[in-house]
């Protein structure tokens, strides 16, 4: 997938932790490709410490946001001074010329930030505006992630892949490299012998990624009950509280758990995941960190996210899949813990991990499975799935007359460019197409896919947009004609991509 | 630096460790911020562009409802 090397790359990730975490193997497969190339790294300052370090990057940039709102936080704010600040940032990236521009962001204000940034010659991946201001996704990876990413989506490419794609890289197993300062001593934690700690995250962004705190006491009371080596709690100063009463419990094996929580940088934090035995927590910064360090992880995945997206890549992970906390018991998920430590096999019904660069391994019946076959023979050009039932065809069939009827209007519109009518009606099929989705939600990835890639024409002449318009409506017409009347066996087993 | 600055800008510090009052200055600065850049868009200025990227990092930090997605 590479091309010829770049002078200087930006790669722009201005989400929190868990995402420069998971960013950290498309930067070390950029460095792999390009070990010349010039990589830049743009943060938010709050989160600087979990960027990779020297090797990786040469350069590292933050985005201090206190500094640039502080003029606004006051009776009268100072606007200028803000806006100067953030100017100030702007023209020194500016400045630099990028050839390359990635922007794994996915926010509106990276978008706005990124137009702010772009040099005449930077190539950019990722979301950025056009000059009316509009969203402009001008790679197809960051338009897949923008259509189909997301925990309600089918969609099951992890998230470090999807990065590795729009950075225009493959990733290997190496990638996957966690650096920090080695001299960080959290405590005797990482130098202690005997048997390896159990670390437990009992906080996330948000609270619904991670148990409540009451089930959280009992698994880590059950922990401590039962393991010879310590149980270590990990998180941020905001999650020191309840890392406290946690750390109250005294199990019968291992003694008091040991908090940590609020207490390390992100270096000790590193040193910490990278030296146990197992991980167990949400969806959140350690876990990412153990996916890097290669150590195992329990991930407990609550409906709030996918675990197809964010889940560990570490060898011999497991994800339990919560669908809610009442249904699990503390018990059981120690004994699964207890059960990856010992090397022994699964007590629940787990999502396996066999490897970094292997896909997940599922035994229970996934929802969404034909809607993620769909996806891969729309944008993967894999063969195209049987029609899950009679109505799909039905809206399939529904679609084709939308098409249609579109074609006759973008015809309408070649002849007479202010037809009023055609244009309205031209503007309802997307409504339309919306309304038959909400009725066959099967279809959600093609109507999807249809959306975002005619958002994505942007501004232009009007005649352009017309030929725009009937290329997409085309590359529409190619799927339904698999599914629509008169189709056949043949038609399915063909290869996808629109 | 004044003692009276000084000062003031003591009692900003403060406002910005403190989570409500942050949220409450941002949002009065959002609504100037905003009225700003949609005058000088109407004006066709193009430090607008400038004033809006201030805009969404505000929206972005009080998580007010913008576009469905970016």
């Amino acid at each position: 997938m590479t091309t010829t090397a770049p002078a200087k790359i930006l790669v722009v990730q201005l989400a929190r932790l868990g995402d420069i975490y998971q960013t950290t193997p498309a930067l070390a497969a950029l460095r792999r490709n390009y070990p010349s190339t010039e990589i830049h790294l743009l943060t938010r300052a709050k989160f600087a410490g979990a960027a990779p370090k020297e090797q990786i990057v040469n350069k590292h940039w933050v985005l201090n946001t206190r500094d640039v709102l502080a003029p606004l936080v006051d009776e009268r704010p100072d606007i200028d001074a803000s806006v100067k600040e953030l100017e100030t940032l702007c023209s020194q990236l500016r400045d630099e010329k990028f050839d390359r521009i990635v922007n794994l962001s996915f926010s509106s204000f990276s978008s706005f930030f990124i137009r702010e940034i772009v040099s005449a010659n930077s190539v950019v991946a990722g979301y950025t505006r056009f000059d009316d201001g509009t969203l402009s996704i001008p790679d197809d990876g960051s338009a897949y992630f923008y259509a189909q990413v997301g925990p309600e989506r089918a969609n099951r490419i992890h998230l470090c892949d999807l990065f590795a794609h729009i950075s225009g890289v493959d990733l290997q197993d190496a990638d996957w490299q966690l650096s920090f300062d080695a001299k960080a001593h959290a405590s005797a934690v990482v130098n202690s012998t005997g048997a390896r700690p159990i670390v437990v995250h009992i906080g996330a962004s948000d609270l619904g990624k991670t148990l409540s705190w009451s089930k959280w006491l009992q698994v880590v009371k059950t922990l401590a009950d039962s393991y010879e080596g310590r149980i270590v709690l990990v998180g941020s100063h905001e999650e020191r509280a309840i890392a406290e009463r946690a750390s109250a419990v005294t199990g019968q094996a291992s003694g008091a758990p040991l908090n940590l929580a609020g207490k390390t940088t992100l270096d000790e934090l590193c040193a910490i995941v990278s030296k146990a035995a197992l991980v167990i927590g949400g969806d959140s910064a350690p876990i990412h960190i153990a996916s890097l360090a290669n150590v195992p992880v329990l991930n407990l995945s609550l409906p709030m996210v996918s675990f197809w997206e964010t889940g560990p890549r570490s060898k011999g992970s497991r994800i339990i899949r919560i669908e809610s906390e009442e249904k699990i018991s503390a018990q059981e998920i120690a004994t699964e813990a207890f059960a990856m430590v010992n090397g022994r096999v699964p007590t629940l019904e787990v999502v396996r991990v066999p490897d970094r660069m292997m896909p997940y391994l599922e035994t229970r019946p996934q929802p969404k499975v034909f809607e993620w076959e769909f996806l891969k023979s729309i944008y993967m050009s894999e063969p195209f799935p049987a029609p899950p039932h009679e109505s799909f065809i039905t809206g399939v069939e529904r679609l084709i007359e939308v098409n249609t009827l579109a074609f006759e209007q973008i015809e309408a519109l070649r002849r007479i460019p202010t037809n009023k009518t055609a244009s309205a009606i031209l503007d309802r099929v997307d409504e339309i197409m919306i309304q038959i989705q909400n009725l066959v939600p099967e279809l959600q990835p093609l109507v999807t896919w249809f959306q975002v890639e005619r958002m994505r024409l942007g501004p232009m002449e009007l005649s352009d947009l017309i030929n725009a318009t009937e290329s997409i409506h085309k590359q529409l017409s190619t799927v339904l004609e698999v599914y629509g009347a008169g189709s056949d066996e043949g038609n399915l087993e063909g290869e996808g991509r629109v | 630096m004044s003692q009276s600055g000084s000062q003031s800008e003591n009692q900003s510090e403060n406002k910005f460790d403190s989570a409500h009052d942050l949220q409450h200055f941002l949002k009065l600065a959002h609504a100037q911020v905003q009225s700003r850049r949609k005058k000088l868009e109407q004006a066709k200025d193009t430090h607008a562009r400038q004033i809006r990227l201030l805009e969404e990092l505000i929206r972005e930090q009080i998580h007010l409802p913008g576009e469905k997605k970016p």
